[in-house]
């Protein structure tokens, strides 16, 4: 299992119970990649806490994060590329170059994703 | 009144087109043939004509504009919205049918400004326009899908237009029958 830590309130819908597909899009900049975390076997608590970690790196607010199954990436073709930086830290590589292809694939990772909101500090 | 911040000051709803205006003529590499919509004051002074749904996009706009002005605003290194690409919102906004629902707003990792049909897990709409007037799109209905690019002109691309009323079409086909 994979997750996208979410810090922009435009990126989630909480009435839908959904993440949108802008959330998974990677980085403007080559290599295009959407930084993620491997928490299969985490527990709720430590996947919260590296998200808390995150935010506190990138001085934002963490507000939700959205699940999804590695196969849903590897489905659409594209690839999770472990780097362990910090731990359990992975990028989704792999993004086509034209925008409108890019949109396509995160909006079909999103559709499969999870949303989960962020309880507050646990 | 409603009140717009950019870049630390606070626009009043006029103040839009002056925005809109600097965007035609800043904008980098801005293909000849794209104008938008002629600016008209009276589009964004505030009046009883200003509907309550439009205002809400414009609400709805700005506050994905001001979440995302600045760089880093996605917590991952996300490009911040220029105010070329908020007056491309703009005059998309002002390009939509008045009868279609009015779009989610939120803003991409590179900067683009985007607008969003949802009408169910896995069919949504989701258009988004870029400093020069590009409108790059994506759409899910159920098993297939459809994407391409645009150019932001004078109305409403056909290709969006068809996948904007295939989402609805479709979704009210698929309401069980009473």
């Amino acid at each position: 299992m994979l997750c996208r830590f979410i810090f922009s309130r435009n990126h989630f819908v909480p009435s839908q119970r959904r993440v949108r597909g802008d959330a998974f899009l990677p980085t403007k900049t080559p290599p295009r990649e959407t930084s993620i975390s491997r928490i299969s076997g985490l527990k709720e608590h430590l996947v919260w806490r590296s998200g808390e970690a995150v935010a506190q790196e990138s001085q934002r607010t963490l507000r939700a994060r959205g699940d999804v199954l590695a196969g849903t990436v590897f489905v659409v073709g594209l690839e999770v590329h472990p780097d362990n930086k910090p731990k359990r830290h992975a990028a989704i590589v792999g993004w086509p170059e034209e925008k409108d292809r890019r949109m396509d694939l995160a909006q079909k990772i999103a559709a499969a994703a999870e949303l989960h909101e962020y309880p507050g500090a646990l | 009144m409603s009140s717009f911040a950019i870049g630390g000051s606070t626009l009043v709803w006029g103040d839009l087109a002056d925005v809109r205006n600097r965007a035609i003529s800043e904008s980098p590499n801005r293909p000849g043939f794209f104008i938008g919509k002629p600016v008209i004051i009276a589009d964004v002074t505030p009046s009883v004509s200003v509907d309550e749904k439009r205002r809400e996009q414009l609400e709805a706009l700005r506050d994905a504009y001001e979440e995302a002005s600045l760089p880093g605003w996605d917590g991952h290194g996300a490009e911040p919205v220029s105010k070329v690409t908020l007056a491309q919102a703009l005059a998309f906004l002002d390009i939509l049918p008045s009868t279609s629902p009015s779009p989610g707003m939120s803003v991409h990792p590179d900067g683009e400004l985007a607008f969003e049909w949802y009408v169910g897990r896995g069919r949504v709409l989701s258009v988004s326009v870029n400093e020069v007037g590009r409108l790059s799109y994506a759409a899910l209905f159920g098993y297939s899908s459809q994407h391409g690019t645009e150019l932001l002109l004078d109305s409403l691309p056909e290709a969006i237009a068809l996948a904007l009323r295939r989402l609805y079409s479709e979704s009210v086909a698929l309401q069980p029958s009473s």
